[in-house]
């Protein structure tokens, strides 16, 4: 009965259009009211202070001012071009460069939409230049992007190991062998496409190697960030949210060296980092108390024993826990998603005997699929608003091929666990 | 006169994002040097992820204006997009009104929060004693001007509604949509040089 109360209400809201977090606050209003013995509203006003000043959340603001600084930074444009002078000679030219500069600048963001918005927009004007087929291009872009929350850092990561108690570290060191598979998966599903179809991967580029060599130097700028976000958590110095004010203060250090730190560009990152921030932490205070509410009310017990109830293996269980996050990607925005459904699918998750480190990395990956798939594929919209004409269609069409080398992700995280647990088990 | 006093809040709430992108960007520093500190001297500033807390939560409560004033709500629109006009102006409103249903009881909880921490004299259980009413008071303006951001937008649907303008309603508080929530953030990203 609850079960099917909260499923209905959370859908009609949804799809109402009503905002997300007044949705889930509401409806832990809702089910307050008619389910638990003593009303748990009053415990409203300590748990939006609690959550407000949680140290770990802090990581969330600073990743975000992070990604704000560098994509006013110049840094993005060296990187891609020292990407496309070593990858380009492969089949799929530039759009190997466009995974490459993803993979680097998700080892230094930890948002997937900041990704793909940094690295389509030094892209894009390469589509007429040079002949590529377009929605492949665009698709690249897409799903490239979506490496920003599977290669640490991640806020995705952050929250889930907020949400399910889990080391942040480790939840890092296992997207880390994903996250390489997933991208050469990519560049593999672009090689065989464009020696498939003629005349998709452009015209060739021909570049000597003294400058390629030449080029390594401006991969140093993200290797810097890189190092001090990730080293410094590795090397015993800094807690997840420390790396990432280091993160910040890197950030701003090559900006004044690049020559753009100005007045104006600090405003501007600041108004950004504010508005995804406030967004982001609205979502995760309504949440909050939903999730309070619901095990009060016994949800996850009541889902965790309608599960045990259907009499499947575990495996059973898990692969149908997959299939409706594949469809619930197509019509929610990934983050919602991810703190919606995270406190009530984990611990079945647990119960089955599945690793929840593991676990947060399946998790991951369907959150990147859900970035891409329509109607609702935040990434899509992102490429499409950078190219400014043309059709959506296009973009949907190149992200397919992408999509099932997320498949194939999926499989090979579920047949071989270790490529996830392999890194954290040495820490 | 509705007009005016919005272009004053508008003002405010503008001033107070930058105030609180500033004071996370001190807060990295904080915490920066607390870091080294710790680790190259063995010594440590003690309290800066305390603080840190206190300024984060600070900077996100006087955000929520200008989140609200912008739009910046995530709402799913596959189906609404859908929809005939009408229906989906009855839709914003509805939004609208869950919207300040949510402000409302953050602000209404979080204000007897507050009462009972100025009252009793709460104090933090950490080697830094603070006050908690400091952070806290700074903590439940923000949520305030958040509210008086949503009344001031309420009383002006309102007034458009009651004269049937509805572009003029769609414009406060219809729905961006995604596509319109990214074009704003690369407008924003082109001024980037």
């Amino acid at each position: 009965m609850i079960l099917i109360v909260t499923f209905s209400l959370l859908l009609l809201f949804i799809f109402l259009a009503i905002p997300v977090a007044a949705a889930l606050g509401l409806l832990g209003v809702v089910l307050d009211e008619s389910f638990s013995i003593m009303p748990l509203r009053r415990a409203i006003g300590d748990m939006m202070w609690e959550n407000s000043i949680e140290f770990l959340l802090v990581a969330v603001p600073m990743f975000v001012m992070l990604g704000e600084i560098m994509l006013r930074s110049d840094i993005a444009e060296k990187m891609y071009d020292a990407m496309a002078k070593w990858l380009s000679w492969l089949p799929g030219g530039l759009m190997h460069s466009n995974i490459g500069s993803s993979a680097i600048f998700a080892a230094t963001s930890g948002s997937s939409v900041a990704t793909a918005a940094t690295v389509g927009t030094v892209a894009v004007p390469q589509i007429d230049k040079r002949g590529y087929h377009t929605p492949l291009f665009l698709g690249s872009l897409a799903a490239g992007g979506t490496l920003g929350i599977l290669i640490p850092p991640s806020v995705g990561l952050i929250i889930y190991g907020l949400l399910t108690n889990t080391s942040v570290p480790k939840l890092y060191l296992a997207g880390i062998l994903p996250g390489l598979v997933l991208a050469g998966l990519y560049s593999l599903t672009i090689v065989l496409l464009c020696l498939a179809n003629k005349g998709w991967g452009g015209e060739k580029i021909s570049i000597s190697w003294s400058e390629r060599f030449a080029s390594l130097p401006n991969l140093l700028q993200p290797l810097f960030i890189f190092i001090v976000v990730i080293g410094s958590i590795y090397a015993g110095w800094a807690t997840p949210t420390e790396s990432a004010s280091l993160g910040v203060l890197a950030a701003l250090l090559l900006s004044w060296k690049n020559g753009k730190l100005t007045r104006d560009m600090l405003l501007k990152s600041f108004e950004g980092t504010m508005r995804t921030t406030a967004m982001i932490m609205l979502i995760i205070l309504a949440a909050a108390f939903l999730n309070f509410v619901l095990a009060v009310i016994g949800l996850a017990a009541a889902f965790q024993s309608f599960i045990e109830g259907l009499g499947l293996s575990p495996f059973q269980v898990l692969l149908i826990i997959i299939a409706i996050y594949l469809v619930m990607g197509c019509f929610m925005e990934s983050l919602s998603m991810l703190i919606t459904t995270t406190p009530i699918v984990v611990p079945v998750i647990v119960a089955l005997g599945y690793d929840p480190i593991w676990f947060g990395v399946v998790l991951m990956l369907l959150l990147e699929t859900a970035l891409i798939t329509p109607p609702i594929g935040l990434n899509l919209y992102v490429v499409q608003s950078i190219r400014q004409s043309g059709p959506i269609k296009d973009v949907i069409k190149g992200a397919i091929p992408f999509v099932f080398a997320m498949f194939v992700m999926i499989g090979l995280v579920i047949a071989f666990p270790s490529m996830a647990l392999w890194l954290p088990s040495l820490l | 006169m509705l007009i005016r006093t919005q272009g004053a809040l508008d003002r405010v709430s503008e001033i107070a994002v930058w105030v609180a992108g500033a004071a996370l960007l001190m807060t990295a520093f904080m915490v920066g040097l607390e870091v080294i500190m710790r680790k190259l001297f063995n010594s440590s500033l003690g309290g800066a992820d305390e603080i840190s807390g206190y300024v984060f939560a600070a900077a996100t409560a006087w955000s929520y204006a200008a989140v609200i004033r912008k739009k910046g709500n995530v709402r799913i629109d596959v189906v609404y997009n859908l929809m005939p006009r009408p229906l989906r102006i009855a839709l914003d409103i509805l939004s609208f009104l869950a919207l300040g249903a949510l402000f409302a009881l953050i602000g209404w909880y979080g204000f007897e929060l507050v009462k009972g921490t100025v009252e009793t004299g709460r104090i933090s259980v950490t080697p830094l004693r603070t006050p908690l009413s400091i952070p806290q008071i700074v903590w439940i303006s923000g949520i305030g001007l958040a509210l008086a951001m949503w009344v001031l937008i309420a009383l002006r649907v309102t007034g458009n509604v009651l004269r049937r303008n509805w572009d003029a309603v769609s414009e406060l508080i219809g729905s961006e949509g995604i596509e319109g929530e990214i074009k704003a953030e690369l407008v924003e990203t082109e001024g980037k040089s």
